[in-house]
Parts: C-alpha cells; structure tokens; sequence
C-alpha cells in the first residue's frame, strides 16, 4: 500500500474525510440493491462532493451490457431510483465517464481477469490509485464462489502492490453458525479482518448512531443506565410488508435470520455495552462483541421459554386485504418458516444482570416501526395521584423509523386542585429538531467503507457470537413442527409472544 | 422592531437597516427560527432611525434567552465603522455578516480584519469566507492525486476571476496560509468579473502544469476542472453546492465556532491587502 502526505489544503475542510481515489466493483450490478440503494447513494455522493475526484465504478454482473449500455441501464435506474438530483447534464455526463462493466459468470476465471484488466486502466485513466473496493452484492450463495476466483485472477489484496483492498459483505453472512464459519474461512484465505465490511444498513441509520451520543455525550442518563433503574428493554422492528416479491430468499431464511440474528441484536449491543475508551472502531466494537458475550446461549429444552415465533394468515394492513404468507408467490404453500419471531434475552454482566431484552421482529404487523424502548422501574413509594391514578413507569424510547428521534415518557400532575397524575411525553425529532433530514443509512456506509472506517460494520467475532446465541433457536424450530399461521395480518403479532412478555409496546 | 416567538436553542438577533431589503430579510429570518427553534430579535432600523445604539443595545439584551447562545446576524449597509454594530455585537456571543453585502467592495473586509487584529473576539462567521467551500473543496481536490500534490508547492501564480474583492482575499489567504506562502513568492491576478458574491475562474499554476476550476458558461451550478500542461488530466465537472445567502447563514448559525483555519486565512488575507496599500 501506498502512502502518502496529507493534502495540506483538505485540512478544516468539511469534507476531510474525503476517501482516496478508488474504483468500486459492484458484483450483482444488475440487481434490486444496486439499482434501488447503492447506485442511488453513490451518485448522492458524487452531487454532494464526497466522491474522491479520482473515482470509478465497475458493475460485474450476468446481464449483459456492454459499458455504454450499463451507463443507460445505470441513468435509467436513477431517473426511476435517485433521491436527490436526477441524472441530466454534465454533471451526469461527468459520472458517466466514471462508470464501466463486465457482462460475467461468476465461476469463469477469465471474466475476473477482464475485471483485472479493467481496474489497471482505471488505475491509469482514471488515477484511482491501485484502490479497489469490493461490493458483494449478489445473493449469499455466490460469496464463497466470488471471493474464491478474486484470488484466482489476482485481484486480492496480496496482489495488489499499488494500494488498498477492501470488501464490503452483505447481510447476511451465512445462514446459521456453520455456514458463516465456512464462509468465513473463505473470506480469511483472501481477506484480513481490516479489509472486510459486513454491511448491516440499520447501523448506518442516523437515530442507531446517536443511541452512543445519547448514553455517552449526556450525563443524566448513564448513572440509571443499569440494572438498579432498568426493568426492561423493548426492541422492535414491525414491518407492514409482506415478503414483497422476495418469498424464495424469505421462505430459506425467515425473521430470526432476516432480522433477529443481524439489525435487532446489534441495536442491543448498542444499548447494552459499556462506554468505549475511545471512539476509535476496534475500541466500540471490543464492547459490542462483550455484549454478546455475555450473552448466554439457550440450551434447547429453554427455547420454548424464551422465543416465539409465528407466521401470519390473510388480513387487512392499511385497510387493504392481504394474503396468507403461504400464498405469497415464490412460497412453499406449507411453509412452516416463520414471519415473526419474539426473543428474551438476558445480557449476564454486573450492569445487566436480571434485566429482560425483550427482542421482536416480523412482516405484516399492525404498524411499521423500529425502536428502542427503555422501560425504567417502578417508584418506590407512591406520593402523589389518586389512588385510582395509574402512575407508570418511565420509558425513554429511541425512535428509528418511521419516526427518527428520541422520547421519554413521564409522570406530571394535571392542572387543578386535585393532585391527579397523569403520563406525558417528552418528544424530540431528527427532522424538526436539526433541520435536516437523515442522510440514508448506504450513503453513510459506503463513505465510511471509501474511506476504511469499520465502526460502523460488523466484526467476525460478533457475527460469530451471535449466530451462537440463535442457533439453539433455529435448531429447536427445526424440530417441532409449528401451528402456522397464528396470527393475522395487520395484527400485533402472534398471541404466544404475549405470553413470554404482556407488556409490549402497541404497534 | 419586534419580538417574536418563544424561545429553544438560541436567540437570533438580526439588524437591518435598508428598507428595501427589510421585509425579506425578516421572512427569511422567522423562516430559519421556526426551523431551528430560536427566538428571533428583529433590529430593524429604517422603523425608527432616532434611537440611539444604546437603545437598540437595551432592546436586544432585554429580549436574549439567559443561558442558550446568541448570534448577531449583521446586514447593515456599514459594518464596522456603525456604532450600532458595536453596541449589538458587545451583548451577543457570536457574530455572522457578510463582508461583501451592498456593493461588494473591499472596505468590510479591511474593517473585519482591523477589528479582530486590536484583540477583539474571534468568535466571527463570515458569509464571504463561508461562500469559498466548494471552491475551496475542488481545488484541494486537485491535489488528493498523488501524483499531483508534489505540484501544490511549486504554485508560482494565481489567477481569481470574481465578482467582488473579498471572495479573492480570502481564497488567497486560505491558499496563502495552507501553503505558507513568503511574501511575494506568488504572484496573482484578481479579475473583477460578473455579478457580486461569486466566483468565476481560479487557475493555480506551477511549473509545468495549470489547474483551473471555472464555472460552465450555461450552467452557473457548474464547476469544470481542467489540469493541462506536464500533469494534464481529462476534464471533470463537479456541482457548485447551495451558496445563496440563506443556507450560508444557517451553517453559519449552527456553527457559530470561528475555526483555526479561518484565522489564519483572516491572517494571510491582511498581509496580502497590507501589501496591496
């Protein structure tokens, strides 16, 4: 790797952070993520100027394009997918010279090579520098296939003299405990653990970054961050959406795969962990991956006692009718994988020790919503209201979507001469509160992989952990056959989950 | 004058004193509160020329929010030299003006730089600083090129094509200051070209090589940027971002900080003028 001094010009500036010059491969370049999320992000980080100067964009995928007709494939996406300024003029004329294909089978050798060839003339055409990033954006199954022939034309990092090499991974990273391991096996021949980025986008979501800012740059609410004021802990993610065209990939993986094992548990860790000594990346993931450690795995004879799952039947989501999952297309019409899943967790540790995580996901649910709910206990001693007032507890809940913000729930006394209480809430929105709208989580995440920053991706050995965590789970689903459906679309989810806990959030 | 709403992050004090730009900039004003919930504290002067800067002074200070930051937003037609600025300046915490308001010439900017070198606070945002971003953005960009950024220390001259002087001052002092320029070491050409508050043409030549950032002539959100002689380069094109007067005064708000970078630019910028006299 090269390396070189400071620009003496970029210093102060907003955009420091600007990454190297650098060519991305996008391999699956010609399916739904790319067109929806990623090109889309890139070319908001070409308008906003975030994009390095010397850059370049190579789509390797089965379609067949040649360059000119992956630029037309890629403006028409844009037209239809951008969510800033739509691809016109020179400014599109201008990224369009940035951006080229490999029509490819991905166990062909020699279409490696081609790409090969391709990234050394960007290195001279474009001056990218010998900087290469990797997005793996195909189905699972094709990982271990394209990491392997990456080695094969010498496009790994060993081979690469002239700069970085890095590969950005998407979710999710095997299919159960032994699946990952094989896969990381793969990744390691060819990848160190500093040059692999396993994308989970809900990290890249502004209200997940602030719940660190929220428990470690204020000061009040730390000293109750624990066991002693805590009662419990919520986190959700409902959906209102079927599978959406996505049954074939869903019905092999479910919510606990989907969801569970991913998005939901690494917003636990973020809620549970201790405070970093340092903001750097290895120093907050060192805390993350205690959490899970501290994390018992469930012996199989608990599982009925900590997690429930279901699947729903017909119904009605916003007041439209919707199909039973079994009659979703591409589904097994006796599918048994389940749509919703609900997971007590325990977090073993001398500041969590007792405290319930309550952990839930699923589709087709009343109300889309994703959150952090911190349920604080009950007071002490009762001085205040009638005794026919119900006075509840606290709840801090950090908003992630729809809604992006931050609330507390309190107790205050109702106006008048009898001392009646009553529950209000304490609002705070990303939107009216800063003026400004998040950014979307890939923009923040593909940045972030340009310029090396892995705080925000996961770590193997977290991954490792918590696929450890629900393989009791999934092993113990496995061998029962289930009562699916159990609960109805638009609904709060199968009744079992009241049972592991009765105070669920309303959706 | 006027106070209006109730009060969040801040009390934004805004004074004004030409009456045809006072209805806009008090709807632009209410506009940037309600967005960032701030008390707004409206000093319009063309209302009642007779009170004196102290009255003004006791108007102000009477409506700021104990505890929360205050920003002066100036936008009077004098700047330093008005006993009003003075008066309000010494009751808020932090200062945002705009060095080429009204004509655009270089007196504001002498007058800043005049009055921050007798020792006064820095805590300043100035709107002709801020509206050199994403020049300054493209032409730090040039030299993220590795094998271009040797370049940046042979710059023997600098051309600035612009529609007011105090843009060029400032690029050249940022330029100057990064650089650690000697007296006389470069030499420049300042160009007055176009329409007040904005940048035209700046090209940056070494020894072998000119790099040139130039807005489209048919586009004025365009920037093109062209490195040609011994490090030629293919043409690029980036977008200029939002510099109109509103946006740069909300970043200005939001980080009322006076950096490190803009003293020494603020630094560079009087030694460049010093030697201009």
């Amino acid at each position: 790797m090269t390396a070189t001094a400071p620009n003496p010009l970029r210093e102060g500036l907003e955009s420091q952070r600007i990454s190297d010059p650098c060519t991305i491969v996008f391999f699956g370049a010609s399916g739904d993520l790319f067109k929806r999320m990623l090109l889309p992000s890139i070319y908001e980080l070409r308008q906003k100027g975030t994009l390095p100067t010397n850059f370049g964009l190579i789509g390797f995928a089965r379609s067949q394009y040649d360059d000119d007709g992956f630029r037309n494939y890629c403006k028409e996406q844009l037209e239809q997918f951008a969510y800033g300024t739509k691809p016109e003029g020179a400014m599109w004329d201008d990224f369009a010279k940035s951006i080229r294909y490999v029509t490819a089978d991905f166990g062909d050798t020699s279409h490696f090579e081609q790409l090969k060839s391709m990234l050394d003339e960007n290195d001279a055409n474009l001056k990218t520098g010998g900087n290469r990033l990797y997005y793996l954006s195909t189905p699972p199954s094709v990982f271990p296939g394209i990491i392997d022939q990456i080695q094969k034309a010498g496009l790994d990092p060993r081979s690469n003299t002239k700069g970085w090499t890095r590969v950005v991974v998407e979710k999710p990273f095997g299919t159960d405990l032994a699946s990952a391991r094989a896969l990381q096996t793969e990744v390691e021949k060819v990848f160190d653990e500093s040059q692999v980025y396993r994308i989970d986008h809900y990290l890249g979501k502004e209200p997940v970054q602030d719940i660190m800012a929220l428990r470690f740059a204020n000061v009040i609410f730390e000293p109750i961050w624990n066991r002693n004021y805590v009662a419990s802990v919520q986190i959700t993610a409902a959906e209102t959406l079927g599978v959406e065209g996505r049954g074939g990939y869903y019905d092999s993986a479910g919510a606990l795969r989907d969801m569970i094992q991913n998005h939901v548990m690494n917003l636990l860790a973020l809620v549970a962990m201790e405070p970093p000594a340092t903001a750097d990346a290895d120093a907050i993931r060192n805390e993350k991956f205690k959490v899970f450690a501290s994390i018992a795995a469930p012996s199989l004879a608990d599982v009925p006692k900590m997690a429930v799952r279901g699947q729903y039947d017909a119904g009605i989501v916003d007041g439209k009718p919707v199909v039973a999952y079994r009659a979703e297309p591409d589904v097994d019409p006796h599918s048994n994988m389940e749509t919703y899943a609900a997971v007590k967790l325990f977090v073993e540790n001398w500041r969590w020790a007792g405290v319930p995580f309550y952990l839930r996901s699923g589709k087709r649910l009343a109300r889309k919503v994703s959150e952090i709910a911190v349920t604080f206990k009950n007071i002490p001693h009762r001085l205040y209201g009638e005794n026919t007032d119900a006075i509840d507890p606290n709840v801090l809940v950090v908003k992630i979507q729809p809604d992006e913000g931050v609330s507390l729930r309190f107790e205050a006394k109702v106006p008048g001469q009898k001392s009646h209480i009553r529950t209000v809430s304490m609002d705070f929105n990303y939107g009216t509160g800063f003026g400004v709208q998040s950014p979307p989580a890939y923009e923040r995440l593909i940045a972030d992989a340009m310029r090396g920053d892995q705080t925000l991706f996961t770590r193997w050995d977290a991954v490792q952990r918590a696929w450890e965590i629900v393989s009791p789970i999934l092993q113990s689903w496995q061998n029962a056959t289930p009562t699916f459906p159990n609960y109805g679309a638009g609904s709060q989810g199968p009744h079992g989950a009241t049972q592991l806990f009765e105070d669920w959030r309303t959706l | 004058m006027s106070n209006e709403a109730t009060a969040a992050t801040m009390t934004f004090v805004v004074y004004v004193d030409d009456a045809s730009i006072a209805r806009e900039a008090a709807e632009r004003s209410q506009a940037l509160v309600e967005k960032h919930r701030a008390r707004l504290v409206l000093v319009d002067a063309t209302e009642d020329p007779s009170l004196s800067p102290e009255d003004r002074q006791a108007f102000v200070r009477e409506r700021l929010v104990p505890g929360i930051p205050s920003v002066l937003f100036w936008a009077g037609k004098e700047s330093i030299g008005d006993p009003n600025f003075l008066a309000l300046n010494a009751v808020v915490d932090s200062l945002v003006l705009d060095s080429s308001r009204g004509s655009g010439g270089i007196e504001a900017l002498r007058q800043l730089i005049e009055y921050f070198s007798q020792g006064r606070r820095y805590k300043v945002q100035d709107l002709a600083y801020l509206r050199l971003a994403p020049w300054q953005e493209m032409i730090a960009g040039f030299f993220d090129d590795p094998e271009l950024a040797g370049d940046l220390r042979t710059i023997e001259r600098v051309s600035i094509a612009a529609g007011s002087p105090a843009e060029q001052y400032y690029l050249l002092g940022w330029l100057a200051s990064r650089l650690q320029w000697k007296p006389g070491s470069v030499t420049y050409t300042l160009g007055s070209r176009g329409k007040p508050r904005r940048i035209y043409d700046v090209a940056l030549t070494s020894a072998g090589t000119t790099y040139r950032a130039a807005l489209q002539n048919d586009d004025e959100r365009i920037v093109c940027l062209t490195v040609e002689g011994a490090h030629a380069r293919e043409m690029h094109c980036d977008t200029l971002h939002d510099i109109s007067v509103v946006a740069l005064a909300e970043q200005a708000i939001l980080q009322p900080q006076t950096s490190d970078v803009y003293r020494a630019t603020l630094e560079a910028a009087r030694a460049i003028l010093e030697r201009t006299q």
